[in-house]
């Protein structure tokens, strides 16, 4: 086993190997902190790799719309049609971006706002989803705080989450692991940059590489067949329409969307509450008592911040869903043209110094009844309204 | 404790320097029990304990063997052995399948019954440790080894944490005496520890845990995809149980080695053998050579006719079969590897009476040809070993052998096409010592670089799946 002609120098190898790997991993881990933030956060880094040059960077500054939310809208707003049609309707610039990012709830959504600050995206208009499953868990903790992982957070922002009921004890742990050791902490990120083909379907970060300027994706173009579909929705019911049946407001969740309100309303900025299209069926997973809880709380929202609540619940037919909440190329086209048709529209016709005024007119959110409904009631699939 | 976990990392760098810090060899013998109990204890301390008392019993035994004249007293004590160490494996390991195996029989005959299933614990490495008990004992009774004197010495022969949960299986005439032996710290063993535990993290993360993304979801319901996706898991699978369980003991070896101790070698290019009684000798080498010590020259190896070899072999690879795990599936295993011995042995004798088809067989394509045959057969038996059920595992060999529909892999191929051509590049250089050159011209800086790109890759390819080693279960 001991072969001395393979062990001229052991001493000098193994120094050498373990100087090269110390070496390789911190020069990776500096890059990480300095120039490859990709690697770090790659959904959230792409996206801003696409927005940030075109408002920081332009001169002059667009008209800069930005909707921050979940998977929802990451399948639902097809940005890219709706900024085309917003520029021609309104010859300006306009920037009108998706920043979708599956699991993403009130705490990261208030988390890539800051993070979007900081690098000098300033929106006008920020439209903030609101997605009850995100919302919900106990006091102390979000449901979102199971979707958190070291490896995509920064360190200052450990501090920002835990704020918001995220345990980071666990986190805190993982990221000085993975830290010093980011071809481990980060294989994911770097493989799916490198060597996507290798990882699993799951694993994949590169979906996300090909957004277009607009943060849009079209995914969901092939229809379904009544099997697939009927095999999405029992997906579905499993992961979101079980544990809505003890739905539960997270204070904390309700916390950091507050939060992320006040910071909009501080720096001037026109906010709308977005409820994505749900299908019929999804619609019925709620407990009566949930749904209850769930438009107090928009209600208090809205008082609070004066900020408006698209209720787009049934925008949308059952046939333009995937599972029920996430929406087809086709459902995506309907809620997209409705939000322009219903929100953007009328907002951007408005000079800007107008907009918190008419936002803040519009119906508040969970008030049933009033001219706004009755002036744009119409069937399921096919009404405009905004709530 | 995995070895590929930061946990091991961390509690083997500890023990590794206090180890080499301690100046008195009686304080190491008891610093690597002690970390040794804590290490299996980390798993379950009450199984710990049993294993440490048994292990006291074996200790015992053997002195009264050792003291014992007449050869009653002698054999009385092996029995006394033998049954509370089989006692306690057919136990532990097997008695549910037992009783399952019972029931059913009963059911077949018309007696309907329900028997209870035990809620047992199966203790990690308990085929391991057991045949590394017996072996010791067996040598004792057989005046290979004295018995031996010192409480910790013998207890650290089986408690070692190297190669306590999934071997190799170690032999006491080997061990024993390393631990009598002054250690002095030496580089080369140290480098050598670190090449082979660098080996078998890449071969464990980068290797097995990412084949078994192709070979789980299409063994969990064979029946859901189609055949090309049933070959290529197969595939999959045999790569995964060879990097696994050699990824293992080379940790193992390496871990060892790093602490002044050596281990006996487990495999050495079982793909590369050219028919299925060399790759016995090549494939878990410490269960082959221990139950043809202690099972198939006992029963009479093969000095006897042709029938009691075929039986010799039969009997000792279903047991083998069933030493992998209580079920039907791994003693179909097991006979199916006995009757290909025989089988084997047949053909041999067969081909040296016709010479021209033997130096046929011995060319290169003859030699890659069975190669390529014992690695297919090889894989074509570990269907049935790594399917749920039997029933199952024969039902998916169907498929393979017939035009079955049904979703294709759940991951792209790719992967699994250079994993095996890396995995045949690697045995075909090694085989043929094409790396030794370069590598004892290379300078430090180069193999240093080697040894950071090997454990940069291990880490970057991980699946992230942190699967236990598939030999923990067995």
């Amino acid at each position: 086993m001991l072969d001395r002609r393979l062990n001229r120098c052991p001493r000098a190898d193994v120094f050498w190997g373990l100087t090269l790997f110390v070496t390789a991993q911190l020069g990776l881990a500096v890059a990480i902190e300095c120039w490859l933030p990709e690697l770090r956060d790659p959904r959230y880094a792409c996206r801003a790799a696409k927005l940030c040059p075109r408002t920081v960077a332009a001169d002059p500054k667009p008209l800069t719309l930005v909707m921050l939310g979940s998977s929802r809208v990451q399948d639902g707003l097809d940005s890219s049609e709706l900024e085309r049609r917003l520029r021609r309707s309104f010859a300006c610039d306009v920037v009108l971006f998706n920043f979708g990012i599956p699991a993403a709830g009130p705490v990261a959504n208030l988390l890539h706002f800051e993070r979007l600050w900081a690098t000098g995206v300033k929106p006008e208009l920020l439209l903030v989803e609101v997605a009850p499953m995100l919302l919900s868990g106990s006091d102390q903790v979000p449901q979102e705080a199971a979707y958190y992982k070291a490896d995509r957070l920064w360190f200052h922002e450990l501090a920002i989450v835990e704020r918001y009921g995220v345990p980071v004890a666990d986190l805190r742990r993982d990221w000085w692991q993975d830290w010093p050791v980011p071809c481990h902490g980060h294989r994911f990120a770097i493989m799916s940059l490198f060597l996507p083909r290798l990882l699993p379907y799951h694993l994949r970060l590169v979906g996300d590489r090909q957004v277009d300027q607009s943060g849009w994706l079209p995914r969901n173009t092939t229809p379904l067949t009544p099997e697939q579909r009927r095999l999405a929705q029992e997906h579905a019911w499993k992961d979101f329409g079980v544990p809505l049946l003890s739905f539960r407001l997270s204070d904390a969740a309700c916390r950091a969307q507050r939060e992320l309100l006040r910071r909009c309303r501080e720096e001037h900025i026109a906010v709308a509450l977005v409820w994505m299209p749900e299908g019929s069926k999804f619609q019925g997973w709620y407990p009566a008592e949930a749904e209850t809880r769930i438009r107090a709380h928009l209600v208090e929202l809205g008082d609070e911040f004066g900020v408006p609540l698209v209720d787009a619940r049934d925008w949308v037919d059952d046939d333009g869903f995937i599972d029920g909440q996430h929406l087809h190329a086709l459902g995506a086209a309907v809620f997209t043209e409705r939000l322009r048709r219903e929100l953007l529209a009328p907002v951007l016709a408005l000079p800007r110094e107008a907009w918190h005024s008419y936002l803040a007119s519009i119906r508040r959110p969970g008030e049933r009844g009033g001219t706004d409904v009755a002036r744009h009631h119409e069937p399921r699939g096919k009404s405009a309204t905004v709530r | 404790m995995l070895f590929c976990s930061k946990q091991y990392l961390l509690f083997f760098l500890l023990v590794f320097a206090v180890h080499w810090g301690l100046p008195w060899r009686r304080a190491r013998v008891w610093l690597l029990l002690a970390a040794s109990f804590y290490f299996y204890a980390s798993w379950n301390e009450w199984l710990a304990a049993i294993v440490c008392v048994s292990s006291l019993v074996d200790y015992l035994v053997a002195r009264g063997m050792d003291q014992a004249e007449g050869p009653y007293r002698r054999r009385a004590l092996l029995g006394l052995s033998l049954t509370m160490n089989l006692g306690l494996l057919a136990y532990f390991k097997y008695v549910n399948f037992f009783l399952r195996s019972l029931e059913d029989a009963m059911t077949a005959m018309g007696a309907a019954t329900s028997l209870p299933v035990l809620k047992v614990i199966l203790p990690l490495g308990i085929s391991i440790y057991t045949f590394e008990a017996i072996n010791y004992t067996v040598d004792v009774y057989r005046r290979r080894i004295p018995a031996e004197k010192n409480l910790a010495h013998f207890l650290l022969f089986i408690l070692f944490f190297p190669h306590l949960i999934a071997g190799p299986i170690v032999r006491a005439r080997d061990f024993l005496p390393q631990i009598s032996r002054v250690k002095r710290w030496d580089w080369a063993r140290l480098n050598v520890g670190v090449q082979l535990f660098l080996l078998g993290l890449f071969k464990k993360l980068a290797v097995a845990d990412r084949m078994s993304l192709f070979a789980d979801p299409v063994f969990a319901a064979p029946e859901q995809y189609n055949t090309g996706a049933l070959w290529a898991a197969t595939l999959a699978y045999a790569m995964q149980v060879y990097c696994d369980f050699s990824g293992y003991s080379d940790m193992a070896l390496g871990s060892a080695h790093m602490l002044g101790y050596k281990l006996a070698k487990n495999f050495d290019l079982p793909y590369m053998a050219t028919n299925i009684s060399e790759f016995w000798r090549r494939w878990h080498i410490s269960l082959s050579s221990w139950l043809r010590d202690y099972l198939f020259f006992p029963l009479g190896g093969s000095r006897g006719g042709r029938w009691q070899t075929v039986r010799n072999l039969m009997v000792s690879m279903t047991l083998c079969g069933f030493w992998h795990g209580a079920g039907w599936p791994y003693v179909v295993f097991g006979a199916l590897h006995g009757a290909l011995l025989s089988l084997h042995r047949e053909f041999r004798a067969f081909c040296q009476n016709r010479p021209r088809l033997d130096q046929a067989l011995q060319t290169l394509p003859g030699t890659s040809s069975r190669i390529a045959l014992t690695f297919i057969t090889f894989s074509l038996t570990l269907v049935v070993f790594r399917a749920q059920t039997l029933s199952a595992g024969l039902g998916m060999l169907a498929h393979m052998f017939s035009r079955h529909a049904g979703m294709g892999l759940p991951l792209a191929i790719v992967g699994l096409w250079v994993t095996a051509l890396l995995m045949i590049a690697g045995h075909v250089s090694t085989y043929l010592g094409w790396w030794r050159r370069p590598l004892e011209a290379a300078p430090s800086p180069v193999r240093g670089f080697g040894y950071a790109l090997t454990l940069s890759l291990a880490l970057l390819l991980d699946p992230g799946a942190d699967k236990a080693f598939i030999y923990f279960q067995f």
